[in-house]
């Protein structure tokens, strides 16, 4: 359970892995995986791969991750998405705010 | 019998005054039937610094109890009238939430005299006869458990205030809701609603507002988060919904400035998902949008259709994204429309078992075309969760589909005139955007007498060309001669001409001739192409500042 952040400082990129729920619980923990980072260069990852739930407040703290970035969608790409979790991320369009494979 | 065996094994009782001052230890209240041991013992808790209150009976004790409120009381059990086991029981009651030990001074030392003081609310016991060492040492003891409980209740008092504050703020909450915004909702026969909320306000809207055509208009939004914050959000749209609902504005409209109000309040990580549904007067067309919500259902003569989020949801963008307009269906009378916040699918029962799809698919198969679903899809959803408590809200809503689904009362009117007439009013150009409806303007004078069908299509014609006057084209007013002291103003132009068949209507908006080059004007817009649809011809001339749409029937 929790957040993990690696970050790869030669492709300039942090790949932050969600295990268990993501919800409002992981909110500190989400925001510390990023808020070191360089914004306007570094790429992220959301690895969703061990995600089991999702929640509004979890698509508020990837929104917040996205104005981080300034809202630049290729900047910020969600990966791994369970078909529960998938479902979530669709209904609310996040496709259309960030790279969703 | 003298049951107590040394009085002061440590010292002189002088020399533990001297120590201690009297009442240092607080109040004690020492029962017991006995004078001579309620002598004792009222001593040796005297020289260890307690003020000391007795009591020869349970009755007297409880009396005392509530009198001198004692910080620890010591009870012997076979007492006349009442004994102590009966006593103890009920100063624990009447301590409430205070922790007052009490220690059971017992010459019976078998274990089931022993539990059945623990189980009346004893803290602790002593086997007459017992040293005045072991005595203070049971004190200490239950004084210690005594301290750790008004340090604990004096930690949670912030804490339980916290919570009556977050209580009152719910209240508050919900007051405010349903004052401001469940008030101003509409009801029609047409409309089966049915709204419950959590414990704590979960941020389920449900808006429903006539459009002067008769035509109505539902959102269905759940803005995220909880309780106060939710509903301060929810202010700003109900208000931008009923204003712009009653003025007969486009639904991308309604969106747009939603959207911007939600935008610039809400922090970034909170949004508002909505489906917006508009049925026109005749009861022909349905407008709809969804962006976040689960997918509203139609039923219509030939199946059910999913009308599933295709946009972002609302305050999360600065402007809409062009794709994400409103959708169009034609609909007729025996179709049905479903809506629902996630709140239905979410439901539990008692076994915390979601209502979820399982529950809701038998219902959308088994929908008969021409039926109502909502009775028993109600009934199913009552049935699942009982008397459990919800985390969120949850919102259900069917509209099965009629013309003119809300009743408009008809403004008293002249005599039936024939159509051929000309109208205008200037006004200043933010009047010209909270001017009313076409029907308002027009039907007290009768102008609308005999083309009541063709309201709705103007309406709709006379609402997209306002707003592109306004938005768009940014019309310069009239009066912008410095030395006329006239405020600027707009021209609004309606004529009307009878044909054979039917008839012809120009509707033209007019600035200041030579206001500025407009923008508009090489770049079309959505707006312009919509106005297109909607007339038989649409022109505007920049540099005139006119714009101009002719509407035939």
């Amino acid at each position: 359970m929790g957040v993990t952040a690696r970050s790869d400082a030669e492709k300039s990129q942090v790949v932050i892995a969600i295990d268990g729920r993501f919800d409002f619980s992981q909110h500190k923990a989400f925001r510390e995986a990023y808020k070191d980072a360089t914004g306007k260069t570094t790429k992220f990852v959301v690895d969703l791969s061990d995600a089991s739930y999702l929640d509004s407040s979890a698509l508020g703290m990837l929104l917040l991750l996205r104005e981080f970035v300034g809202s630049d969608p290729k900047r910020v790409r969600i990966t791994g998405a369970s078909e529960d979790v998938a479902r979530v991320l669709k209904i609310a369009n996040f496709d259309k705010l960030f790279t969703v494979d | 019998m003298p049951h107590v065996q040394s009085l002061s094994p440590e010292g002189t009782p002088h020399a533990r005054l001297a120590r201690l001052p009297a009442c240092s230890r607080g109040k004690a209240l020492v029962v017991d039937d006995d004078p001579v041991n309620l002598q004792l013992v009222k001593r040796m808790l005297e020289l260890e610094g307690f003020s000391v209150c007795t009591a020869i009976d349970g009755e007297q004790a409880i009396r005392c109890f509530e009198r001198e409120r004692p910080d620890i009381v010591l009870m012997d059990i076979m007492m006349p009238v009442m004994n102590g086991i009966e006593a103890t029981r009920r100063i624990k009651a009447a301590a409430a939430g205070d922790f007052v030990p009490v220690i059971f001074l017992t010459a019976l030392s078998d274990e089931e005299t022993m539990m059945g003081c623990i189980q009346a609310g004893g803290d602790d016991f002593l086997t007459k006869p017992f040293s005045f060492t072991l005595l203070k040492a049971r004190i200490l003891a239950t004084e210690r458990v005594r301290e750790l409980q008004r340090r604990m209740a004096a930690s949670s008092q912030p804490l339980a205030d916290l919570l009556e504050r977050e209580q009152q703020e719910q209240q508050l909450a919900e007051r405010v809701f349903s004052r401001a915004i469940n008030n101003r909702n509409v009801s029609s026969e047409h409309l089966s609603c049915l709204q419950t909320s959590a414990a704590t306000f979960g941020g389920d809207l449900l808006l429903t507002q006539h459009l002067p055509d008769g035509g109505l208009r539902i959102l269905m939004a759940d803005i995220t988060g909880h309780g106060l914050g939710a509903t301060i959000g929810a202010l700003p749209v109900a208000d931008a919904f009923h204003a712009m609902t009653l003025k007969g504005v486009e639904d991308a409209e309604v969106l747009n400035e939603i959207n911007r109000k939600l935008h610039g309040l809400l922090p970034s990580d909170r949004f508002m998902s909505a489906c917006l549904i508009t049925l026109s007067g005749s009861g022909r067309r349905l407008s709809w949008w969804n962006g976040g919500m689960p997918s509203a259902w139609l039923r219509t003569r030939a199946g059910l259709q999913e009308l599933a989020s295709h946009a972002v949801p609302l305050g999360v963008l600065s402007e809409l994204p062009p794709g994400d307009l409103p959708r169009e269906r034609r609909v007729e009378v025996g179709d049905s429309l479903l809506l629902f916040s996630d709140g239905l699918m979410a439901a539990r029962d008692q076994g915390d078992q979601a209502f979820g799809a399982v529950r809701l698919d038998p219902h959308l198969t088994d929908w008969t075309h021409g039926e109502p679903i909502f009775p028993a899809l109600a009934e199913s959803l009552r049935q699942h969760c009982g008397e459990t408590p919800q985390r969120d809200d949850i919102a259900l809503l069917e509209l099965r589909i009629a013309p003119v689904c809300i009743e408009v009362p008809e403004p008293e009117s002249g005599q039936a005139l024939g159509g051929d007439w000309a109208w205008s009013l200037e006004l200043a150009p933010e009047d010209l955007a909270r001017a009313g409806s076409l029907q308002s303007l027009l039907k007290p004078l009768g102008l609308l007498d005999g083309i009541e069908s063709q309201r709705e299509a103007l309406e709709r014609l006379f609402a997209a060309l306002r707003a592109h006057a306004l938005r768009d084209v940014d019309i310069k007013v009239l009066g912008q001669d410095p030395r006329q002291s006239d405020p600027g103003r707009v021209r609004l132009e309606i004529r009307s001409t009878p044909l054979p068949e039917g008839g012809r209507i120009w509707i033209r908006i007019m600035g200041h001739a030579g206001g500025g080059a407009v923008a508009a004007a090489e770049h079309p817009s959505a707006r312009q192409e919509t106005l297109r649809g909607l007339c038989e011809s649409f022109s505007e001339d920049a540099r005139r500042q006119v714009i101009e749409a002719v509407y035939r029937w």
